[in-house]
């Protein structure tokens, strides 16, 4: 079942000291907006490979249990798959031409399109993993409001990383509780299942409201908005070793983008 | 009393050596054999985490066994979806504002009887025979999560009650009600009882247990670590100790008095009355 | 007066007082979002109703824009749904979800409110955010993220199937508790 626990809540973070670990989160955004961004520049199906290969050497050292990162693969593999097999279908230009199937031909260019693309994707799949499995929701959360998220903001969706695992369980009871008094979820046509889905939606989302209420006056009763220039008690802190790591960030974009863009290299 | 095995009736619902762990690996249940007869009042009773909402689970088919077996009815429950289980067991749960979901406390009463086939007027007449034995009866138009929380309880109970199950299994059903509510709630369970319906309480109230129950299992650390009538239980109170249950005060109150001569097996406050006014000779 | 000003000294009062959103508003939009993820995550696991071909988080989409108004629905349908493929290990979608469900949320919301909230205004409103939905994602598959056109195309009929059921659902829900428990909605 892998970072699905009992209450069916999904999620990816697992507690661990590697160094990816302690970077400071906000290193980490970087890096993944970087890393992405050098995934759209690079076109040659090699280079990008060595990136995926690069990003999931990171993904080892990061430690992520085997089922943790296959259940985040399996969204992936899928996505890269459908790319690799419907590229060439709906794309019939160059040669040589390696078989036709009616109106449809496959050509070797677009096969070849079709891997990079889905290698792309892989990539910009793959980056965002290094983050969450690393990243505790708190850590991401302050960093963000660091990098310039509006506090009231970054505490909307603190509220809500934190109410998430709680309306995950909140669900399956709630589930459990239907499947008690002799409803079967998952039989009947598509429309039926909706319908039973609504039976679980009210009562989530009435004791949902009732939280929001209760939680706001919580928030009232303890100073929330007197001061804007709330600070966290834990501030994150740009230490040495997170400089190192943001200056081999940008290394890693800027490197490649001289070689292809200024040396002409076709990466 | 405590029915007795028939010959030709086996027990009306049993686990054989039940193992359950959850999915992250919590162990919840260690090798727990029970046989629960027809007709019985059984409390189930322990400290948060000891098992005994997991045995409530296993027992409707919510949960599976991760070994062992379940029997309804004397057949192995692995094959019975919960939905054919709950005709036998039925569940109440310990929040009631996870089973309600109709717009009226009418539509939410019925949708139990109506899922296992029942014609309309047999529905109905379930459902409304349910909604007066929890003297809910006038809130039937009402929205169910708009009501009180013990509104909600007893509508959550109501609509267990309504797929009229051999074996009512009740997750805490007193949280929340006032003394009044829950003695009237636990007067109109006895009734049931008492028309042959099987009770399985689930409760931290140790008063209600002792007031009400014939039969108390003791669960810890998911083991069940007693299981005998109630009047013994409380009689040797250590073992409920050990579990972290202190007996209601009537019955500390006899084993204190034991020296001067009453009896310490009472259980309820008129018990203990009748013993000491025997001892002292007075009457009170 | 002046003495009633300074018989107010207030140790937590700000040189710069905070200009933050209500605290209803931030308690309100934090659980819808997570509603909305939570929803979308349920539903997308392999043994929910829908088996995991598709998920149902839409019909929090339509519920937050149609219930609170398209500033609910854009930012609780973004920020959830985002959340929700983060979390799912598909984060590569997340940009353009949150850009997609966002803006699904706001049009619908937009326009169910300014049609008072009439059948046909919710009607409108839900198709044409759904429109709008399968539009940015099939722009930003085919174009932006260059998965190529038939895996663009790929998606649609799944998008189309989502809204029409999410809708459903959504407006559903929405009816279903504004008749039940109006004091839920007042916010």
């Amino acid at each position: 079942m892998g970072c699905q626990n009992m209450t069916g809540f999904v999620d990816l973070y697992s507690e661990g000291g590697t160094f990816l670990h302690r970077i400071d989160a906000r290193v980490k955004i970087v890096a993944v907006l970087f890393l992405s961004v050098l995934a759209f520049l690079l076109s040659n199906v090699y280079s990008l490979t060595l990136l995926l290969a690069f990003i999931f050497i990171l993904l080892f050292l990061a430690r992520a249990s085997l089922s943790r990162t296959w259940f985040a693969l399996r969204f992936v593999i899928r996505f890269m798959v459908l790319i690799v097999v419907l590229w060439p279908i709906f794309d019939p230009s160059g040669t040589p031409v390696w078989a036709t199937f009616g109106p449809v031909k496959i050509t070797e260019p677009a096969v070849w399109r079709g891997v990079t693309s889905a290698v792309r994707v892989g990539c910009l799949a793959c980056v965002w993993y290094i983050l969450m499995f690393t990243t505790s929701q708190r850590d991401l959360v302050r960093a963000l409001v660091k990098m310039g998220l509006r506090f009231d903001f970054g505490l909307a969706l603190a509220i809500s990383l934190r109410f998430l695992p709680t309306f995950s369980a909140t669900i399956d009871s709630i589930k459990d509780a239907e499947r008690a008094r002799g409803m079967e979820l998952d039989k009947g046509s598509l429309l039926k299942r909706s319908r039973n889905y609504v039976a679980i939606l009210v009562p989530t989302i009435v004791s949902a409201l009732r939280s929001a209420d209760t939680l706001s006056l919580a928030l009232h009763s303890r100073a929330y908005g007197a001061r804007a220039d709330r600070t966290y008690l834990r501030e994150p802190k740009m230490r040495r070793q997170d400089a190192a790591a943001l200056s081999v960030v940008i290394a890693l974009l800027v490197v490649p983008v001289f070689f292809k863009f200024v040396l002409g290299v076709p990466l | 009393m405590i029915p007795c095995p028939t010959a030709d009736e086996g027990p009306i619902a049993a686990m054989r050596n039940v193992d359950f762990s959850y999915d992250d690996g919590t162990e919840a249940l260690h090798s727990v054999t029970l046989d629960v007869w027809r007709g019985e009042h059984i409390a189930l009773v322990g400290g948060n985490g000891s098992g005994k909402t997991t045995i409530a689970k296993l027992l409707n088919g919510l949960l599976r066994p991760s070994r062992g077996h379940v029997l309804v009815k004397g057949n192995d429950a692995a094959k019975e979806s919960v939905a054919a289980l709950s005709r036998t067991v039925g569940y109440a749960f310990q929040n009631p504002d996870h089973q309600l979901f109709c717009s009226t406390v009418a539509e939410e009463v019925l949708f139990g009887p109506k899922n296992l086939g029942f014609a309309d007027a047999k529905a109905v007449e379930k459902a409304d025979r349910a909604l007066s034995l929890m003297s809910i009866g006038h809130l039937k138009d009402k929205a169910p999560l708009s009501l009180s929380l013990g509104d909600r309880r007893r509508v959550s109970v109501a609509s267990v009650i309504a797929m009229d199950p051999e074996v009512l299994v009740l997750d805490e059903p007193s949280t929340g009600l006032d003394a009044g509510e829950a003695a009237e709630l636990m007067r109109a369970l006895d009734g049931l009882n008492q028309e042959g319906k099987t009770i399985i309480l689930i409760t931290h109230e140790m008063r209600l247990v002792a007031e009400h129950s014939e039969r108390v299992l003791v669960m810890a650390h998911g083991h069940v670590v007693l299981d005998c009538r109630t009047r013994v239980a409380f009689s040797e109170p250590e073992a409920l100790h050990e579990s972290g249950l202190i007996p209601p005060a009537a019955i500390q109150l006899a084993h204190r008095l034991s020296d001067f001569g009453v009896s310490p097996e009472v259980l309820t406050v008129d018990e203990l009355a009748e013993e000491v006014a025997k001892v002292w000779g007075a009457r009170i | 007066m002046e003495s009633q000003a300074e018989s107010e000294p207030s140790p937590v009062a700000s040189p710069e007082p905070a200009k933050f959103v209500s605290p209803k508003t931030v308690a309100l939009y934090g659980i819808l979002a997570a509603l909305t993820a939570a929803i979308t995550i349920a539903s997308y696991l392999p043994f929910s109703p829908t088996k995991g071909y598709f998920n149902l988080g839409d019909s929090m989409v339509f519920f937050s824009a149609l219930a609170f108004g398209c500033r609910a629905g854009a930012i609780c349908g973004g920020v959830g749904s985002a959340a929700a493929d983060v979390l799912l290990g598909a984060g590569v979608y997340a940009p353009v979800t949150l850009v997609a469900k966002g803006g699904e949320g706001f049009v619908a919301g937009l326009i169910s409110r300014s049609g008072r909230g009439k059948n046909w205004a919710v009607v409108l409103g839900i198709a044409a955010g759904g429109a709008l939905m399968i539009t940015t994602y099939f722009m930003a598959e085919w174009l932006f993220l260059d998965v190529g056109f038939g895996k663009a195309l790929a998606e649609v009929p799944i998008n189309v199937a989502q809204v029409a059921l999410g809708g459903t659902i959504g407006a559903g829900l929405t009816h279903l508790i504004r008749k039940s428990y109006p004091s839920l909605l007042k916010g």
